[in-house]
């Protein structure tokens, strides 16, 4: 190799290296020019056949050359993987790997949403089992001694005379026998009754029970509690409508209403034109209940309220019989994903 | 109950908007659940009489009448009721009227003859649902005459939801009563007339049991004429549900709906010893209800009885043999209060359900028995003749004494939470008919009208000012978000971390009854078969066992799934399991998942089949997860499982210091086949129960290395049935501190290993928190550990 071809070749291989097509036929031209067996090697190997004088200005040209080769990879490599190549193109529409979407059951999204609602105003959760005793159950609240309820044609008993809770007001007793006053807990859980299984009823349904006791609460706390929680779960700036009704376990009782979700108060096909959805029972806990715990009817009052979480589903969702909330039908859950 | 609302007005002068008037009752706790309109105007409908009658040309059922319906000119008419005939008086529908049932009537081909209108029968006007034949009028009226004026006006109708504290509002007068609280207007009740004085003694009437039965009054009535009641007795019947029978019989009903208070009429003739006993049944008492239902009475029952025997149930139904017949003349007219717990459980175990029984079953207000007796008299008198022919027997042996209840104006207004005036409260008081004894402005007291069963502490006062005062104006405060010192509910917050975490891993979280079939738990729970609470009186054999496993549920919920086309599915539920032990009921929170299908594998490789240990890995790799959000990752054991819901060698119990907390495997190949899934179904069940408080742990950071760490691999061909855990063992026999990490990489089998043979190639990560170990020192204690599993397991490992 002379001297004089080096300027030459510097520039044939720039030339060469800015025509590769791809990063492959680019690997091709580095290789070819400063690869093991390339031209680099054998110009720097051509240095001991160049006369002494020239070997100074031979040395500074393979320099220049490896210098300028790799400079023109370099940017011959940005510019390419600054381009689309065909081939490594990803079909970005193609679905991603976890298709695969879990969802929460209706009553449970109706149930955390419950609890985290009345959490923010003081109340916490308390629980109780299932299977329960007359006392709880029927007695201690106030449930008198032939009261149809306690039925065996509307409650399940068992062998040994307890019976599986026909609501989930058992765990106020249980809660306050166990804890002075004040009280102010939310008990969500499984209630059983004998109902033949049709469009609006399961002989097993979930409700959620909450109690407030302390010096001096009246209806007007539980109307103002409820007209917040109406207002979160429902729809905003609801109101809250209470009509006389009877419970063995408070006195008095109402019937709770909250303004219809769908059309807010005008009227509407879900709430049959009265612009108001029927949502709960309440009331002020009955002496008796009080006296059955061993608190001081005359030192303090409380509120109670109970309500189906299956029926407050049905409402929010559309949800046309009750029987799809245990079915399980994967179409039928996901939707609420 | 049905109330028409022209009775109420008989009463009280109402407003004059329905719905105003639904509003006042809903919101006195009168829930009116609907509003019915009985009957029609009947525009263009008249009388008609049936002048002349030939038979249909072809049809055999059918007949033409030619009709006189006051018109110049006749009219013929195809009829198809049986009952026609020549001078009936009936009811007929020109074209161009509209039935109340919305049938508007056009000209008519009826088999090639034409018909002008129809002669209508009660259920084609609305009247009823009769359709024997088409209505059979007084022959008095004129043909033309507008329907409306013989079959009465349009009547509103309300079905009022009264609850059982209010048996007084089961009368039209004590609805009546409530609305004249309400509104403040007058209650015009009807007058009563004086009791007879004729005659000179008494009729006998003895009671024995003054328990079960307060006070009973008889009266005796002679003469009466037997015949249908009149025409707006009869409707006001039918709009309320009962059906008209006689004069008698309708009277006692009418007072009944009218007060609330349930009257019977004996024929005197029929009253063996012409005497009355009110008493016990005795065991074994034979007794014929007048539907001729015979029941064996106990002596739990009370009787009506005269000198030989049972006449009626007290309170539920009269005796065939004392029944009102079409002879009778002599009627004794019972008015009586009946204990309420007695007519229930009577009524309930000899399942008679009647108007009375209901009544009764409720209270009755005792003070006015002897008023609703005498109303009921004044009507006999009046609408089918007679007298009465001695004074009124009343048995009232203890004649009950007015509740009083004192209580301070302050205990009511602090349970509403609203000032009210107390002069306001008293008015409403005096409204309710409760008049106020002693108020000294603080304390107060006020005796209580018998009709208000429901009043008999002070704080049942409560109500009735609140109600009084409009539920609606009670203020509703943002509420007083007060945190109450000491309660806490952390399990609770791990649960709403465990419901998300799963939706979040892609399960859908199902919810399946607590109760169900003893089949499905042989099938797939036969485990804890000898624990399970079943139903002494369940509804169905489906729901007839409380669960004992999440299990077979979720298994059949992937089932129903996979037989509507889904073919992966990971489910799970969060719920309760249920058992007896040593007589005691115990319940497990509990969490089960189940997977079917590729569940996990990427999108575009999920026609490959599933293998049974893909299954199940995918399955454990959830469950590791749960495990360690639960904070046991560390305590947990995987022990091969015996349990029969699996297939044999592919399921495992889950271990904590020694106690199974839960089981992982494959459904057994029978129940998969059953249930016909395609590939391996993984199932999983950990109890919750006290692992849901290791959240509340605080966790102390660890020092983060940074000295770097020396991993040396190693593939160990061992027994096929040597497993994981076996070599974990070995190495943690002797494990040196610097051994940081072990993760097992590969495993593989194949025929050139052999067929008992496999390879596991494990990753061994040492590092040293202080200094950076010499490739020496690692190859030192890296041999050592390789010499163990060589030795122990035994393994051999390529090139030692």
């Amino acid at each position: 190799m002379n001297l004089e071809d080096l300027e030459p070749l510097t520039q044939s291989a720039c030339a060469d290296i800015a025509q590769a097509a791809d990063l492959d036929a680019l690997e091709a031209e580095r290789v070819r020019f400063l690869g093991r067996k390339g031209k680099l090697p054998e110009i720097m190997a051509g240095i001991k056949d160049v006369p002494i004088e020239q070997k100074r200005d031979y040395g500074q040209a393979a320099n220049r050359f490896k210098e300028a080769v790799t400079t023109a990879l370099q940017e011959r490599k940005t510019a390419l993987q600054r381009t689309v190549s065909p081939a490594d193109a990803i079909d970005v529409t193609l679905p991603g790997t976890t298709g695969f979407i879990g969802a929460n059951h209706p009553i449970r999204q109706i149930m955390v949403r419950v609890i985290e609602i009345f959490d923010r105003i003081g109340f916490t959760v308390a629980t109780g089992p299932d299977v329960e005793t007359v006392f709880h159950n029927f007695d201690a609240l106030n449930t008198p001694a032939d009261h149809p309820s306690r039925d065996e044609q509307d409650t399940f008993y068992l062998e040994d005379g307890t019976l599986l809770r026909t609501q989930t007001s058992p765990i106020q007793i249980r809660y306050m026998q166990e804890n002075p006053p004040p009280v102010r807990i939310i008990a969500p859980g499984r209630a059983y009754r004998r109902d033949t299984p049709d469009a609006t009823h399961t002989a097993n349904f979930h409700q959620v029970e909450g109690l407030f006791v302390d010096k001096k609460v009246s209806m007007a706390d539980l109307k103002g509690d409820l007209t917040y929680f109406a207002s979160e779960v429902l729809t905003r700036d609801a109101k809250v409508r209470f009509r006389p009704h009877f419970f063995p376990f408070t006195e008095p009782s109402v019937e709770v209403d909250f303004t219809c979700h769908v059309c807010k108060g005008k009227g509407c096909r879900v709430c049959k034109n009265s612009g108001w959805i029927e949502i709960m029972g309440a009331g002020m806990v009955d002496p008796n209940v009080f006296n059955a715990v061993g608190y001081d009817p005359d030192a303090v009052s409380g509120y109670a309220f109970g309500m189906g979480l299956e029926r407050i589903a049905m409402i929010l969702f559309e949800i046309d019989d009750i029987r799809r909330l245990y079915e399980n039908d994967a179409r039928f859950l996901r939707q609420f994903a | 109950m049905n109330v028409p609302l022209s009775w109420l007005q008989d009463l009280i002068d109402l407003p004059d908007s329905i719905e105003e008037l639904c509003d006042l009752l809903t919101f006195s706790g009168l829930e009116v659940e609907g509003v019915e309109t009985v009957g029609s105007t009947f525009e263009g409908i008249v009388v008609a009489e049936i002048v002349s009658i030939r038979p249909h040309p072809d049809a055999d059922k059918l007949t033409l009448c030619t009709i006189d319906f006051g018109g110049e000119e006749q009219m013929e008419v195809v009829c198809g009721a049986p009952n026609v005939r020549v001078g009936m008086k009936t009811i007929y529908a020109p074209v161009g009227t509209t039935l109340p049932n919305g049938l508007k009537l056009k000209k008519a081909k009826i088999r090639g003859v034409v018909s002008l209108g129809m002669l209508c029968a009660e259920d084609e006007l609305g009247l009823s649902g009769d359709h024997a034949g088409i209505m059979d009028l007084s022959s008095e009226l004129t043909p033309g005459t507008p329907a409306v004026d013989v079959l009465g006006a349009p009547e509103t109708v309300f079905e009022l939801e009264i609850t059982p504290n209010r048996p007084d509002c089961l009368g039209v007068i004590g609805v009546a009563r409530e609305l004249s609280a309400l509104t403040g207007n007058p209650l015009k009740l009807p007058q009563l007339q004086e009791a007879g004085t004729a005659g000179r003694t008494p009729f006998p009437v003895t009671i024995e049991d003054a328990e079960k039965c307060p006070r009973y009054t008889a009266r005796a009535i002679d003469g009466v004429t037997l015949a249908p009641s009149p025409e707006w007795m009869q409707n006001r019947l039918r709009l309320c549900g009962v059906r008209p029978i006689n004069n008698l019989v309708d009277i006692t009903n009418y007072v009944m709906l009218e007060t609330g208070h349930p009257l019977h009429a004996f024929d005197r003739e029929l009253l063996r010893g012409d005497r009355i006993i009110v008493r016990a049944a005795t065991p074994g008492e034979a007794f014929t209800t007048l539907d001729e239902r015979e029941h064996e009475l106990t002596s739990d029952d009370l009787v009506i009885a005269d000198g030989e025997g049972a006449i009626a149930l007290a309170g539920i139904m009269g005796g065939a043999n004392s029944e009102i017949r079409e002879t009778t003349t002599r009627v004794i007219l019972e008015s009586a209060a009946f204990d309420s717990a007695t007519v229930r459980h009577s009524a309930k175990r000899l399942d008679v359900h009647t108007d009375s029984s209901y009544r009764f079953a409720r209270g009755c207000n005792i003070p006015a028995t002897s008023d609703a007796g005498q109303r009921a008299a004044d009507l006999i008198l009046e609408l089918a003749g007679g007298e009465l022919v001695a004074p009124v027997a009343d048995a009232y042996p203890a004649p009950q004494k007015a509740i009083e209840l004192t209580s301070t104006w302050s205990r009511i207004t602090d349970l509403i939470g609203l000032d009210i005036p107390v002069g306001q409260m008293r008015s409403y008081f005096e409204r309710l008919e409760l008049e106020i004894l002693s108020d000294d402005g603080a304390t107060f007291s006020l005796r209580v009208p018998g009709h208000r069963l429901d009043l008999t502490r002070p704080v049942d006062l409560v109500e009735e000012v609140a109600r009084l005062n409009g539920l609606d104006n009670i203020p509703a405060p943002t509420p007083n978000a007060r945190i109450v010192h000491g309660a806490r509910d952390p399990e609770l917050r791990m649960q709403k971390r465990i419901w998300s975490h799963l939706a979040d891993r892609g399960f859908l979280e199902t919810l399946s009854y607590s109760l169900t079939s003893e089949e499905l738990l042989d099938r797939m729970d036969t485990l804890r078969k000898d624990s399970r609470v079943v139903l002494p009186n369940p509804i169905s054999q489906d729901q007839s066992v409380l669960r004992t496993s999440l299990i077979p549920q979720l298994v059949c919920s992937l089932s129903l799934n996979r037989s509507r086309q889904v073919d992966a599915l990971a489910m799970f539920e969060v719920g309760k399991t249920y058992g007896i032990s040593g007589g005691e009921v115990f319940e497990h929170l509990c969490i089960g998942m189940a997977l079917m299908g590729p569940t996990r594998r990427a999108t575009l490789d999920r026609q490959r089949t599933v293998t049974a240990q893909e299954a199940f890995l995918n399955l454990k790799g959830e469950l590791e997860q749960f495990v360690s959000l639960l904070g046991i990752q560390e305590e947990i054991t995987y022990v091969p499982s015996e349990d029969p819901t699996f297939t044999p060698g592919q399921g495992a119990d889950l271990q904590v210091r020694g106690n199974t907390v839960g089981r992982i495997g494959l459904l057994n190949p029978v129940e998969r086949d059953a249930e016909k899934f395609q590939g391996p179904v993984a199932v999983a069940e950990i109890q919750l129960n006290g692992l849901l408080l290791n959240h509340l742990n605080i966790q102390k950071m660890s020092p983060i290395p940074d000295v770097p760490s020396v991993s040396r691999d190693v593939a160990l061909i061992v027994d096929r049935g040597c497993t994981h855990q076996n070599v974990m063992d070995v190495v943690n026999q002797q494990r040196p501190g610097d051994l940081e990490d072990v993760q097992l990489f590969d495993l593989f089998t194949g025929d050139k290993l052999g067929k008992d043979k496999k390879s596991l190639a494990y990753r061994f990560t040492y590092r040293n928190a202080k200094k950076t170990l010499t490739d020496k020192a690692v190859e030192k204690m890296h041999r050592r550990i390789e010499d163990r599993l060589m030795a122990e397991l035994p393994a051999t490992i390529e090139g030692r």
